[in-house]
């Protein structure tokens, strides 16, 4: 978009540049404990900028999004327990095609489904409805006694594919971040195609879309299906990160957290949702490290940053250079 | 089936209903008349719960500890109104979602750092731990206590919405917000009156369910989508949506747990229907409100002239 | 040239040719339209038609139902009876995108334009609209010549080119209807709905816009609704007086003026 600063574009280029160097250079210096800190930074940006899709550029708001991380790592977790475990053969496999596949494939039916009734609703219904279904896979998820209920589930391996082994921090570092970088480059082209056009123009005025002869429903349902899918991509690599999973993946405050990296980092920007996802984790690190009460400085944190600062971090940045 | 299990699960349903009126009640209104949406009820109905049961323990007077969490809860709720929530009013849904969030874990963590991890379990007095029996059916009087609290609740809202002058106002706020500043009333001390109000219809639901339960940490949290899904259901505004939506919802959900499995095994072999069903009927609530809002999208009730 | 001495030679083409228009070559019809609110009949039976090649004005006190009429017509408000047909088709059912798609654009009394976009990206949406699907997800906006060229065009006739790389949000009023026109324009409609696009101008802008209309009734069939009657005769091949939801007079602008319902009701109470 044409308001984009270059302050902001080097800011976010300048993060990107770190999160590809700094991990190696702690592998290799022997901090290898740090590498997991990066990895899940760049699953949780991955999935951030899937919401960014819905939020920055269709005016989105769902606070379920976290429903598809659960969905995705279950798709991992439920195959490899089976192999493990034995019994239902149809779904049982340590193969990584099959497993994310299946991540990908239940998060866009999940989309299209809860996303039909979601959007014929607007505002705070849009907010609540995507909250209470995801709420729906949180409370199916701790019934389900075969996978763990609340207890959760270890993932015995991680998804095998040829030539990657993600059980190598390393390799699983690579994969996450390569696909942070495809996820990037596909919003990006998304977003100023003529489907992009589309959601934004939306997003801005419902009524003069519908006078200029579209009707922006299969648009965004289409939008909210991409981003499920992104969304679900990224939990099924949150379970070979974690490799244990457990409903608590799918609270809504997890989807509150997400929703809060990406105006922290700026809903209008790109690159916002990485810059969001990065200082959450620094904050958390931080903070955890100095009082178990970790959650009351970042709440206030958290408050201060909705009430006084507004665009997030790329939106000052644009400000401060055009003022 | 028998008529006795069906009565008892009737009544636990018809509990669940109340709580989650009494929960939904001070929602739907800051909704609807402030344009509100305030995740920050979940530790309304906490700190209700909390305050009550250190009372209730340190003195020990369970009537005590029920004042004492309506008097705790609306200290705590005018202040935080009057120094951040009226600040939200006229931002947009998602900051006040975010900053309400924030309120939540502020809350959850202050309660940890003075209370302790670790609940805080009452005694009911023994007036309340006895069975009613009633027409051949005995019920805990507890139970039935809560049932008769949260009618009264409902009747005494009834009443105030509909036959004060205040009760008009909140009505005439709810269907068209831009009338009462027209009217000339002073907007501010009736957005934190209500406000103050719904927070202590929390706070009762949160005393009123910890004998039973117990006041933990962030218990309020899941609870609350469920009072947000009967908010939605009723109609945003609508203290008879509220209602009728609760009590729906608190039936589906507690005939759902109870009966479901036994329903699916009619149908299904035993071990697929014990496996199914209790996912199944955790998610009823939220299939039903898909069915309702498809054919309804802004409720069962929503205030007319919107 | 000046504005006054084309209006007045366009009435008297028309007075001319007038005589020879039958039904048939009606671009847009309602017939027995009604829609009420609560107990008030807002459009009451109404049979307006627009014929094609036209400028049709359509003038009445504020409440009488004009805003309602063009939102009936475009689709985003539902009659509860009666048809609205463009040319022989009866689109009454039809959603409003599907209506633009078949040419029945619009503007709004209150200037409906996208504000983050630039205006050049407003107009060139305005293109991708009437294209045909969306669903085309990888080459930029920004480097299709088709949409890109016809909103330069578009913009060019408004006289906004220079101002094609501005936000929508820092157009000046004026400027932000022209592009609103440009908008529409860019769908290439055969039937344009033209809600108040004087509402709220100053003089000098007001000239530019009747200015505008003119120079676009050569293309495209227009139902002008607006208040200020210099410009409502300086344009008007045809004009309707709306009250209470009912036209109280239609035909020839000069014809029109004289009736004496139509200065009771409005022309002698509010006068230009």
């Amino acid at each position: 978009m044409e308001g984009l600063s270059k302050k902001s574009a080097v800011v976010g280029g300048a993060f990107l540049i770190v999160l590809a160097i700094l991990p190696l250079v702690m592998f290799f210096s022997g901090n290898i404990f740090l590498i997991d800190i990066f990895t899940r930074l760049v699953i949780l940006a991955i999935a951030g900028t899937s919401l960014y899709l819905l939020l920055g550029v269709a005016g989105l708001p769902s606070f379920g999004h976290a429903a598809y991380l659960g969905l995705g790592a279950y798709a991992v977790g439920i195959p490899v327990h089976y192999a493990t475990m034995g019994g239902a053969e149809w779904l049982a496999s340590y193969n990584g095609w099959w497993q994310f596949f299946l991540a990908i494939f239940v998060s866009a039916l999940f989309a299209l489904i809860t996303g039909a009734i979601s959007l014929r609703t607007r505002g705070v219904h849009f907010i609540m409805i995507t909250m209470a279904f995801s709420q729906m896979i949180f409370y199916a998820l701790i019934s389900l006694e075969e996978y763990g209920a609340d207890d959760g589930l270890s993932v015995y391996a991680s998804s095998e594919f040829p030539f990657v082994m993600l059980d190598n921090p390393l390799h699983l570092y690579g994969v996450c971040f390569g696909s942070l970088l495809l996820v990037l480059y596909i919003v990006h082209r998304l977003q100023h195609s003529p489907f992009g056009r589309v959601l934004q123009a939306a997003k801005q005025n419902e009524t003069r879309v519908l006078a200029s002869g579209v009707n922006p429903f299969k648009y965004r349902l289409l939008a909210y299906v991409m981003a499920g899918v992104i969304a679900g991509y990224a939990g099924a690599l949150m379970a070979n990160f974690s490799l244990f999973i457990s409903p608590d993946m799918v609270e809504w405050s997890r989807s509150g957290e997400l929703m809060f990296m990406v105006i922290l980092g700026g809903s209008q920007h790109i690159l916002g949702p990485l810059v969001g996802s990065s200082l959450f984790i620094l904050l958390e690190f931080v903070l955890s490290r100095w009082t178990i009460y970790w959650h009351l400085p970042f709440g206030i944190i958290l408050l201060l940053v909705v009430l006084f600062g507004r665009g997030g971090i790329m939106g000052m940045l644009r400000r401060d250079s055009q003022s | 089936m028998d008529t006795i299990l069906l009565i008892t699960q009737a009544v636990n349903g018809l509990q669940l209903g109340v709580l989650l009126f009494l929960l939904s009640a001070g929602l739907t209104l800051t909704f609807g008349i402030m344009d509100l949406i305030n995740l920050a009820h979940a530790s309304f109905y906490m700190l209700g719960a909390f305050f009550g049961a250190s009372v209730a323990i340190y003195t020990g007077s369970f009537t005590l500890g029920f004042s004492a969490a309506i008097i705790g809860v609306l200290a705590v709720a005018w202040i935080i109104e009057k120094g951040i929530i009226s600040r939200l009013y006229t931002r947009d849904h998602l900051d006040q979602l975010l900053a309400t969030f924030g309120l939540i874990l502020i809350a959850d963590t202050l309660v940890h750092m003075i209370w302790g991890p670790a609940g805080l379990a009452i005694a009911l007095p023994p007036l309340l731990q006895g069975q009613l029996t009633l027409g051949g059916v005995t019920l805990p009087s507890y139970r039935v206590l809560i049932i008769g609290v949260g009618l009264l609740v409902a009747l005494g809202l009834y009443c105030l919405v509909n036959h004060t002058r205040t009760g008009m106002l909140i009505r005439a706020g709810a269907s068209n917000r831009q009338m009462l500043s027209n009217l000339g009333v002073d907007v501010g001390s009736l957005f934190a009156a209500v406000f103050c109000m719904g927070a202590a219809l929390a706070g009762i639901a949160g005393i009123l369910i910890t004998p039973i339960t117990e006041a933990s940490i962030g218990m309020g949290n899941d609870i609350i989508i469920t009072a947000f899904v009967v908010v939605i259901i009723g109609g945003i505004g609508s203290i008879k949506g509220a209602f009728i939506a609760a009590i729906i919802i608190g039936m589906i959900d507690t005939f759902g747990r109870a009966f479901l499995d036994q329903l699916f095994m009619t149908v299904m072999p035993a071990e697929t229907a014990e496996t199914a069903a209790p996912a199944v009927s955790a998610m009823l609530i939220y299939i039903l409100m898909a069915v309702i809002l498809s054919l309804r999208p802004a409720g069962l009730f929503p205030p007319k002239l919107r | 040239m000046s504005a006054s001495t084309t209006s007045t030679n366009t009435i008297a083409n028309n007075s001319s040719k007038s005589t020879g228009y039958t039904a048939e070559n009606a671009a847009l019809r309602t017939q027995g339209l009604i829609k009420s609110f609560g107990g008030i009949r807002a459009t009451d039976d109404l049979d307006l038609t627009v014929k094609q090649g036209s400028l049709h004005a359509l003038i009445g006190p504020n409440g009488a139902g004009k805003t309602t009429l063009i939102s009936q017509l475009c689709g985003l408000m539902s009659p509860d009876s009666g048809q609205v047909f463009l040319y022989d088709q009866d689109i009454t059912a039809m959603p409003p995108a599907k209506r633009v798609q078949r040419g029945l654009a619009r503007t709004f009394q209150i200037t409906s334009v996208f504000p983050e976009f630039n205006a050049q990206d407003n107009v060139a949406f305005a293109a991708q609209a009437v294209a045909g699907h969306s669903y085309r997800f990888w080459r930029p906006v920004a480097k299709n010549k088709t949409f890109q060229q016809q909103a330069a065009d578009a913009l060019a006739r408004v006289g906004l080119s220079s101002r094609a790389a501005v936000t929508a949000a820092s157009l000046s009023h004026g400027e932000r209807r022209q592009l609103e026109i440009a908008m529409v324009l860019a769908a290439q409609p055969k039937v344009l709905l033209l809600d108040e696009p004087m509402a709220g101008m100053g003089g000098e802008e007001s000239a530019l816009m009747v200015e505008l209309l003119q120079s676009l009734k050569t293309e495209v069939t227009m139902l002008l609704v607006e208040h200020d009657m210099d410009a409502v005769f300086a344009l008007a091949d045809e004009l309707s007086v709306l009250v209470y939801g009912r036209l109280i007079a239609t035909g020839i602008p000069s014809d029109v003026r004289s009736n004496a319902e139509v200065q009771r009701a409005y022309l002698g109470a509010a006068p230009a």
